[in-house]
């Protein structure tokens, strides 16, 4: 048992609770809800927990065979906040996540008779919603995190441990939105999100393995690109003449 | 220095700690790593800052989102695709252009106040001002301006000018409503005076001088008194100089004996100045005081209470022109009137609403006159008086008192709902009893009362009423409701559920008996309140949350469990609020944590915790409590709201244990 599951998010704990759960359409949406973002167990997205029958992935599955538009309409309306946050993390552009995030559930709908039922609803529209990143992606040059980049010349002038920081976060996410989508998919998805590799396997559509081994190949861009922002003790002591971190060994560099 | 297989175990442990599967245990593998190798020490404190860097990232949850209208822009786009209406790429969520729309409304805002107030002062001063502003507003700056101004047909030579005061003796003038015996009055104008004896000496000025003679002669025929006297001493020294105080002997005077000819011209005068607020074109010119203007408008306003009739006190009320600087003179004006009077001057106050009475001297009339009181509750009853303009006069005690007892015999139909809405517009607390009685009968407007009145009472009351509700009422006035509490109050619904909920002796008061109500329902009132602050979705309901979850971590955990989850979630959600605005501190969170015998439920207890006083606040919190916290670490962390927070618990949670576990 994971005892500090329940910290998975108050929404979660409060439609919960039997109060909250006042009509089956919660339950449903309870259960998309919790079909998501599984231990670190090998259990993926939406499985290995009983459910309510009225709300278990297959359930959904029904319902969307049955075109339920009503059911699907409250499913966008609780789920679009995060699909929408996953997105403005993949992409950087609010503007541009929120296009994407109509397109995906636009396509959920359309697509609705390919949901198997095997997984959560949220990993299959997390799965539609990266899809659609990546063609956006490989279609429209990346831009940086506009609105982050607009607060930080907003912020003023600051005192140096201040300004410091302020520096190795815009070059962090400069860093991020440079990152290869095959990487920052998998590190947004577990690192800033922290789901759990079965889930971002299945999202992104790689094994569980090759999700880790993405995962640390963005930390080394990353580790390598935020470099003079993290501080070399080790290059300014002049005591490492080859010039490698401890990771670049590790990942045979 | 340490060995190859070192930096390879460390290089695996550093990328396991990167992507947050690196237990405790192996943290302290990687510390002692990092002990003895520099190079592994400084590769950890790179990451470690790298991952503390993530706090710094955006949290998209976070944001504004109107996921209700994001909703309604799929489903659109459905429609339009079902139609075959639209093959059209992705349609942007409309964004309102602000900025254009703001110029726009600026811009008719402009132009309609423009034309409306420009033309409108345009005509006035072409209907009425021309004459005042020659012979009476701005008076001449001598004393020919005297004689011209107060008495057209007197000689130009200082002496008295008497044809108006002898053509109508005062005690001959008809009042429309209230005769006044001629020592009533000379005690009035004596009054009037008051405010010219209290006004700075005016510097030796000879107009001064005839311009008292002139008004003691016009304003009190009878004879000086002591005021009046005071008034000649100080004038006879003056010397010529000051225009405004000759002005405002002048506006006294004809006042004073203008008013009681009902002159046209006067009157006009009188609502000028009474409409004023002490600094607009009053006729004194730029150098008088604030002081002066004030005396000035206080003389008018004394002159024409001593002869205006209960009608002209109850039009200036009503529109405005007596306020709250007036309410004592108003006040002993009722009071001199008979009941018959009151009653009449209530009826007409009370004309037109009460949306511009002025909500302090309209409470000290109704502390003096029970009739008004009663006359308003039924103006408000029939609808003569809008349930709107009521909000203003919140402090009114009389008149919510009035309000709060005719609820009691409420009739059904519209004269009750606007009884109802009345109680809810002016925040009868008192009401509320009642209101809850009428919700459970199902009467309109009841329920929306209650939630207009809110504050810790109007909650209680939700609670008890909240089941006879349908879910679109009870979600909505939820929300209301928490958004108009403090956390205080919400907190101590939540501390007082136990305590009987809805006092019952409030409704004996009242004049209630209490039946169906559920004193003993603790749990039930629990459970209610719970979904209620759930629904509410707001910050405020953090510390009545905690309240709710330190009570029931040891009698029902799940609804603990519900109580924490959201409590985290509307924290992680509002990371700027400060404990002290949210109502929270330690002590609470301690009784929390000596409440919870389930590790989850001390979980969620830390996380709130961490994410209301910080990380450093925290670490002590859980060093203290290491024994209840240790297990923890055998568990992976899990995912809280936001990536930022998470990153934070975990750093902080293995550092906790790290310390104690070498201490």
């Amino acid at each position: 048992m994971n005892a500090l599951s329940g910290i998975r998010g108050g929404r979660t704990a409060a439609l919960a609770h039997p109060a909250m759960t006042k009509s089956p359409l919660e339950r449903l949406l309870l259960d998309a809800l919790e079909g998501r973002g599984e231990p670190e167990d090998g259990r993926g997205p939406g499985s290995g927990r009983e459910r309510d029958a009225a709300g278990s992935p297959a359930r959904w599955r029904e319902r969307f065979a049955e075109g339920d538009r009503r059911a699907f309409a409250e499913l966008v309306r609780v789920l679009s906040p995060r699909v929408r946050a996953t997105l403005v993390r993949l992409v950087g552009s609010r503007d541009d996540a929120e296009d994407l995030a109509q397109e995906t559930f636009v396509r959920a709908w359309k697509r609705r008779e390919q949901f198997d039922g095997r997984g959560s609803v949220e990993g299959w529209l997390l799965r539609i919603a990266v899809h659609g990143a990546r063609d956006f992606v490989r279609r429209s040059p990346r831009p940086l995190l506009e609105l982050d980049a607009e607060r930080d010349r907003a912020s003023g002038p600051a005192p140096d441990a201040v300004a410091k920081d302020r520096e190795l976060r815009r070059a962090l996410r400069r860093s991020i939105s440079v990152l290869p989508q095959r990487l920052r998919e998998p590190f947004v998805l577990r690192v800033l999100e922290e789901r759990s590799y079965d889930d971002v396997a299945a999202i992104c559509g790689v094994t569980a393995g090759t999700a880790r081994v993405q995962v640390t190949k963005a930390r080394r861009r990353l580790m390598e690109a935020l470099r003079p922002h993290l501080g070399d003790e080790e290059r300014a002591r002049g005591d490492r003449s080859e010039g490698e971190s401890v990771a670049d060994e590790e990942e045979g560099r | 220095m340490s060995g190859f297989g070192d930096r390879r175990r460390a290089r695996a442990l550093l990328v396991r700690a990167f992507d947050g599967t690196l237990d405790a245990e192996g943290w302290l593998e990687l510390e002692a790593l990092a002990a003895r190798d520099a190079r592994i020490g400084d590769e950890l404190a790179r990451q470690q800052r790298l991952v503390e860097a993530f706090e710094g990232l955006d949290e998209p949850e976070a944001e504004p989102f109107d996921a209700d209208a994001f909703t309604v822009g799929v489903l659109a786009r459905l429609d339009g695709e079902d139609a075959g209406a639209s093959d059209a790429p992705a349609r942007r969520i409309e964004r309102r252009p602000v900025l254009p729309f703001t110029l726009a409304v600026a811009a008719a805002a402009a132009l309609l106040a423009f034309v409306v107030f420009g033309l409108g002062d345009d005509a006035s001063t072409d209907g009425r001002a021309d004459g005042r502003t020659e012979e009476v507003a701005r008076g001449p700056r001598g004393a020919d301006g005297v004689n011209d101004a107060a008495a057209p047909s007197a000689n130009d030579n200082g002496s008295p000018a008497t044809d108006g005061a002898e053509r109508v003796a005062p005690d001959q003038v008809e009042f429309d409503a209230r005769p006044l015996d001629a020592e009533e009055r000379a005690a009035r104008r004596a009054a009037m005076l008051e405010a010219l004896a209290a006004a700075p000496d005016p510097d030796g000025s000879a107009d001064w001088a005839r311009g008292v003679r002139r008004s003691v002669e016009r304003a009190a025929p009878g004879g000086a008194t002591s005021v009046l006297r005071d008034l000649l001493e100080r004038g006879v020294a003056a010397t010529e100089g000051d225009d405004a105080y000759l002005e405002l002997a002048l506006v006294q005077r004809a006042t004073a004996w203008l008013v009681d000819q009902r002159d046209a011209r006067t009157l006009e005068l009188v609502d000028d100045r009474l409409a004023g607020d002490g600094s607009g074109d009053d006729g004194l010119g730029d150098g008088a005081s604030a002081e002066l203007r004030a005396a000035v408008r206080a003389a008018v306003r004394d002159g024409w209470l001593a002869s205006a009739t209960t009608d002209d006190v109850a039009a200036a009320a009503r529109s405005g022109r007596l306020g709250a600087v007036d309410t004592d003179e108003v006040r002993a004006f009722v009071r001199a009137c008979s009941a018959a009077q009151r009653a009449r001057f209530g009826g007409e106050l009370l004309a037109r609403g009460l949306d511009r009475v002025d909500p302090l001297l309209f409470a000290a009339l109704c502390e003096d006159a029970p009739e008004l009181v009663a006359a308003t509750v039924d103006a408000v009853s029939r609808g003569r008086v809008g349930v709107d303009g009521l909000a203003a006069h919140r402090a009114n005690t009389a008149l919510v008192d009035g309000l709060t007892r005719a609820l009691v015999d409420a009739p059904r139909g519209a004269g009750g709902e606007r009884l109802v809405a009345a109680c809810a517009a002016l925040g009868s607390q008192d009401a509320l009893p009642r209101l809850a009685q009428l919700c459970r009968a199902g009467r309109p407007g009841a329920a929306a009362a209650v939630v207009a009145i809110g504050g810790r009472r109007g909650v209680e009351v939700w609670i008890e009423v909240t089941d006879e509700l349908s879910v679109a009422e009870r979600v909505s006035g939820w929300r209301t409701l928490v958004a108009g509490s403090s956390a205080d109050d919400l907190r101590a619904v939540a501390a007082g559920l136990d305590g009987g909920g809805l006092d019952g002796t409030s409704l004996e008061g009242a004049g209630f008996d209490g039946a169906g109500f559920d004193p003993k329902g603790a749990d039930r009132r629990a459970t209610r309140l719970l979904d209620g602050l759930i629904l509410a979705d707001d910050a405020r309901a953090v510390a009545a949350l905690l309240e709710l979850a330190t009570r029931d971590a040891d009698r029902d955990e799940r609804r603990a469990a519900a109580a924490l989850g959201a409590a985290v979630e509307l924290l992680a959600r509002t990371p700027d609020a400060s404990p002290a605005a949210l109502a929270l501190d330690e002590r609470a969170f301690d009784r929390l944590a000596d409440a919870c015998v389930d590790l989850d439920l001390l979980a969620r207890a830390l996380v709130a915790f961490h994410l209301s006083f910080g990380p450093d606040a925290a670490r002590a919190w859980c060093s203290e409590r290491f024994d209840d916290v240790r297990p923890m670490d055998a568990f992976d962390i899990g995912r809280p709201e936001s990536a930022a927070t998470r990153a934070r618990l975990r750093l902080f949670l293995e550092r906790v244990l790290r310390d104690a576990a070498r201490a």
